[in-house]
């Protein structure tokens, strides 16, 4: 094949290019490119099939050991003797059936996520649509770790463990050590991916969250949205009597005037550029109207963004996206001082509106086509501390849709006995270590999403090394996946 | 004189030997730490800062501004750290007592902010709530009069 780039090849990129540049001279070379490659009118990218990643973050650290719950009785015993006066009672526990190549032990689930049982089970009763599965005790590392190793500090740990913002930027950059210029993960697959598979009319990576490091890139930027859409710069409102009306414009006529100066030219144009993104998105969004799906959702913020998940999802024809990562937030999970209420009212909420967004999916024919996970800071601690639970490490976490082998328990589930010899234990209050990595449910989930080529997981993923070679995987097998919670040859 | 002195240095031997045997000697030399006078610790970086610690003209405010301005100066002076030493009570007091990377005690077992589990503590003895929300920010608690936490009667600084 030749490596030598056509000027048709050389045109479709440049578009892409400009969006991230931070070089002043090259973006303005590269916006007279895109008009040249937008007026050109230049076909997208070859291949139909697309492709969503949805990261719904659990803010503040669930605890996630009293979502998923073992069921039978000796290792109930020891749960319950862990956790005293924050386990949920045996009874209450909602029972899900594991298929074969799950870890083969009985779980239970917290009483608020029915949902997530019928996901687990298959839904509507039908065994054959099993669409979640859960990654027992997972988290960030640098590379596999046992008690020893991090007691001796035998290698490089990952920094600052136990603290919300340090925790919760390593899930989302699945660079435990740090780095010198920080990104997201799904930033760096949206700069390997997005000039390959998209039409860079608008960004890869929507967020509903504000702006996260998740989608953070080299080249490439989040594009924030809210409940009502786009943020709005430019007013769709006709009142011109309104203040911010005339503020808007004011600036949009600034930035349309003819600038000799290049910052301030490049200034405008990129400001321009922003503000025609945004009304771009903002039409397409309001091309659907509220009832673009039969599925009921409910009326919560979990609902809501949801809802306008899968509305941007049913959007990518016209937004030009064959590849879209999208994240939500869901908060209020860290639970010190009260676990057990405070819990329920948040699975509460976040259970129906997860099962609404798949059968939302399924609805509209897009099961097979978005893939769902959850993540969080870290668990919380086994031991309680009077009625709530603190800053942990490794936990449990769900990954659903058509393309999951759901119905199982993956990774290893941890021997929740409480004492002194038990390996899994660090630190104070009951801390386990993870046994499963970011970097292997990350890996999992971009070939799923297309990521080809060891180099390109290796941008991506820095330390995918010390877990896993991408070079073995075969796609009929599952045994060869990461973790293996994909149907076999769905990638 | 030569007569004199091998007198003298017997007599002077056999007296040393008579006042040591008389000197009182401890019942239980493990439990009577008074007898052997060891020098004082030098002063810690904390016994100088929380002198005024839960001062009774002082309040709980003072207090924590006090803590805090106190944790500021140890953390300037251990740079390289990570809040896997130091995520709970229990765990902060170990590190400030000298399970830190220096190996250095920034704070000594006689202060008032420590109890005999070696937790920190506030003006009415109940432990603070350690919350770490990033490699540079801890959140502290304290239960207040009322001595429970996550009541109106709370403290927070961070």
């Amino acid at each position: 094949m030749s490596s030598q780039k056509t000027r048709r090849d050389f045109l479709q990129g440049a578009p892409c290019a400009a969006l991230g540049s931070s070089a002043i001279m090259s973006t303005l070379l590269n916006l007279k490119m895109a008009n040249q490659a937008v007026a050109a009118g230049l076909p997208s990218a070859p291949g139909n099939d697309r492709k969503t990643l949805v990261c719904i973050f659990l803010h503040g650290g669930i605890d996630s050991y009293n979502v998923i719950v073992p069921r039978d009785n000796a290792r109930y015993n020891s749960y319950r003797n862990v956790r005293t006066d924050i386990s949920l009672p045996q009874d209450d526990l909602l029972p899900i059936n594991q298929v074969a190549g799950g870890d083969g032990e009985l779980y239970g689930l917290h009483p608020a996520t029915s949902a997530y049982q019928e996901l687990f089970n298959g839904l509507g009763g039908d065994a054959s649509k099993r669409r979640l599965s859960f990654i027992a005790n997972i988290g960030t590392l640098v590379q596999p770790t046992t008690r020893a190793d991090f007691e001796n500090e035998a290698h490089a740990l990952p920094q600052n463990l136990f603290s919300h913002s340090d925790q919760t930027e390593q899930w989302q950059t699945s660079l435990p050590q740090g780095d010198t210029r920080l990104t997201g993960w799904a930033g760096r697959i949206a700069d390997v991916l997005h000039c390959t598979h998209n039409q860079n009319v608008t960004s890869m990576s929507l967020s509903f969250a504000g702006n996260n490091i998740f989608q953070v890139g080299r080249e490439t930027s989040q594009f924030v949205m809210n409940q009502n859409g786009g943020l709005t710069f430019s007013q769709s409102s006709n009142n011109e009597s309104h203040p911010t009306f005339q503020k808007n414009v004011a600036v949009k006529s600034l930035m349309e005037q003819e600038y000799a100066n290049m910052m301030e030219k490049a200034f405008a144009e990129l400001t321009n550029q922003s503000i025609n993104e945004q009304e771009f998105v903002q039409e397409q969004f309001d091309s659907l109207d509220d009832n673009f799906v039969n599925t009921d959702f409910p009326s919560t913020s979990a609902g809501r963004d949801l809802k306008n998940a899968l509305r941007m999802i049913q959007l990518r024809p016209e937004l030009g996206l064959r590849r879209q990562t999208i994240f939500i937030s869901f908060g209020g999970w860290d639970h010190h001082s009260q676990l057990l209420g405070p819990q329920n009212d948040r699975l509460s909420e976040l259970a129906p509106a997860i099962k609404a967004f798949q059968d939302g999916l399924e609805e509209l024919g897009l099961a097979d086509s978005v893939m769902t996970f959850t993540a969080s800071d870290f668990a919380r601690t086994l031991r309680s501390n009077g009625g709530g639970s603190d800053h942990a490490w490794g936990g449990n976490q769900m990954v659903f849709g058509e393309a999951v082998d759901g119905g199982k328990v993956l990774g290893q589930f941890p021997d929740l006995t409480f004492n002194d010899s038990n390996p899994n234990y660090v630190s104070r209050g009951g801390r386990i270590i993870p046994s499963t990595s970011v970097d292997s449910l990350v890996a999992e989930l971009l070939l799923w999403f297309g990521l080809k080529g060891s180099a390109n997981f290796e941008t991506v993923l820095p330390n995918l090394n010390n877990f896993y070679n991408v070079a073995n995987v075969d796609a009929s097998d599952p045994s060869t996946f990461p973790i293996g919670f994909l149907k076999p040859n769905t990638f | 004189m030569k007569r004199v002195l091998l007198l003298l240095i017997p007599l002077v031997l056999i007296l040393a030997w008579w006042f040591m045997r008389k000197a009182p000697l401890p019942e239980d030399l493990s439990t009577s730490p008074d007898v052997v006078e060891s020098p004082p610790p030098p002063p810690t970086l904390g016994d100088e800062i929380l002198g005024n610690y839960a001062n009774p003209n002082s309040d709980i405010r003072q207090d924590l501004e006090l803590f805090q301005n106190y944790l500021r100066n140890v953390f300037l002076l251990i740079k390289k750290r990570d809040t896997r030493y130091y995520s709970s009570n229990e765990e902060l007091a170990e590190f400030l007592l000298g399970k830190n990377p220096h190996r250095t005690p920034y704070l000594s077992t006689q202060s008032r902010i420590l109890n005999q589990e070696r937790q920190l503590i506030d003006r009415w003895d109940t432990p603070l709530k350690i919350h770490p929300l990033s490699g540079k920010v801890l959140e502290i608690r304290s239960a207040g009069p009322d001595t429970r936490y996550y009541t109106e009667d709370d403290f927070v600084i961070k």
